[in-house]
This record gives structure tokens, sequence and C-alpha cells, in this order.
């Protein structure tokens, strides 16, 4: 399945990205659109925040990080979960 | 934090130490709406729809917890943000959702987790377990003797 298109989001986060680097490091941001509702402490206030504030709809939590984390799964990726020799 | 012995009984004739080589730290696990959903969906006199069970498999090897996105689908959930998960052929963006997770018959306390969307069917797997979750564990992988201890922090 393709990933939900969150160009608009991650074109507002660049915009704060500076700014929000400097307020709130670490801190998980929530936009819908180019509507920025706040940074916070957790993934899980992040969601609660989003979800009170428009539903169960689409919305971007993005963490506040200088540089971008890039994930490993390899046995999925490799589909290498149950290999016989 | 409660502690989960595993002592794979797939098959009497197989030795324990043999399913868990071939299975792995394989949990029965049901993935639900988060509570924070159902709350939202109850004052919306919402369904909350059933959960989703199946197997989980704990992958030191992966660096964040993945859900079979078909399962994600069918729970209503809505993507809340984005992995860039590398492999051979590049970086490829998931989605990410948020899920509760449980562990029925285990003193696993409910997780509230994020969880990546990937496909998983074909695999026949529900969830990998990776290390975003294991940081806040004990895990203990008793090879000879054909059985895992798994000791999980309460919360996500």
């Amino acid at each position: 399945m393709d990933a939900h298109d969150f160009s608009v989001e991650l074109a507002a986060f660049e915009k704060r990205k500076a700014e929000l680097l400097e307020l709130c490091e670490g801190k998980f941001a929530v936009l819908k659109g180019e509507h920025f509702l706040g940074a916070f402490d957790s993934y899980l206030a992040a969601y609660s925040a989003g979800l009170k504030e428009w539903g169960n709809v689409p919305f971007l939590i993005k963490q506040v990080l200088r540089q971008e984390r890039s994930e490993t799964m390899p046995a999925l990726v490799l589909g290498l979960i149950h290999a016989n020799l | 934090m409660p502690i989960y012995n595993v002592h794979p009984t797939a098959d009497p004739r197989v030795s324990a130490p043999d399913l868990l080589q071939h299975f792995g730290l394989l949990l029965t696990a049901e993935v639900a709406v988060s509570d924070a959903l159902a709350e939202v969906l109850v004052a919306q006199n919402q369904a909350i729809p059933p959960s989703v069970p199946g197997p989980a498999l704990v992958d030191t090897g992966a660096s964040i917890c993945a859900v079979d996105e078909s399962a994600a689908l069918k729970l209503g959930l809505q993507p809340i943000g984005q992995s860039n998960v590398s492999g051979v052929g590049g970086t490829r963006v998931h989605n990410v959702y948020m899920a509760k997770v449980t562990f029925p018959g285990t003193p696993i306390p409910p997780q509230q987790w994020t969880l990546t969307g990937a496909d998983l069917k074909d695999q026949n797997l529900l969830l990998l377990i990776g290390r975003d979750i294991l940081r806040a564990c004990v895990l203990i992988y008793n090879g000879p003797g054909g059985t895992c201890s798994l000791r999980l922090s309460n919360g996500s």
C-alpha cells in the first residue's frame, strides 16, 4: 500500500523546523495541512491532541530532530522471516 | 514489571530448542484501536471495531515495530506519521499508526504503540516487535532450553 501523502504537512514542518529546534527539540509536532497544532512531550500526547482537534483522520506527528532517522527492518525488507536452507 | 515466560509447544514431537529456532520468539497478540480513539468513537456513537488477533514476532533486527497494514485498515486506523525504512533497494516511506496491543493470556499489560504499516500477511504475521519496544524490556533467550523470558514495562 502506498504511504499517505503528507507533502503539505512536511513542507509546513520544514518551514518551521529551525524555530522548533530552537524551542522544543525532541518534542512531537502535530500538523494537518499547514495548520500547526503544537509540540508535545510524547507521541501519545501528540496523538491525543490531534484526535481531539480533528478526529480520526490522517494528520502528521513528527518528532523535532536535527537529523532525520532512517529505520531498519531487514527481515521484513528481505522477506527472510522464515527461510529454509 | 510482569515477567512472561515463553515455552514453545506447537508440536510435541519437536523439541523446544528446535521450535524456538524455527519460529523465533512468537507471541499471540491482538491489535485494537487505541484507548484515545475508542473514547472518540464512543463519544460519536460509533462502533468500536473488533480487535484483530495474530502472531507477533520479536525481531531484534528491526529498529521499529510493524503491523500488517490490512489489520490497520480493518480497524479504521488513520496514518499519523511516516517511517523511512531503509532496504537493499533504497529507502521506502511507510505509514505509521497508533494502536493498542494486547497479549491475551499473559501478564503483559496492554500497550499503546506506534506501528509502521507493512505487508506481513505473506509471512503469516500480525506484528513485528522491534527495538523501539525492546529498549524498555528485559529479554532472555535460552536457546538450549528452548525458552524465552520477557519483561515489558507498562505504557508506550
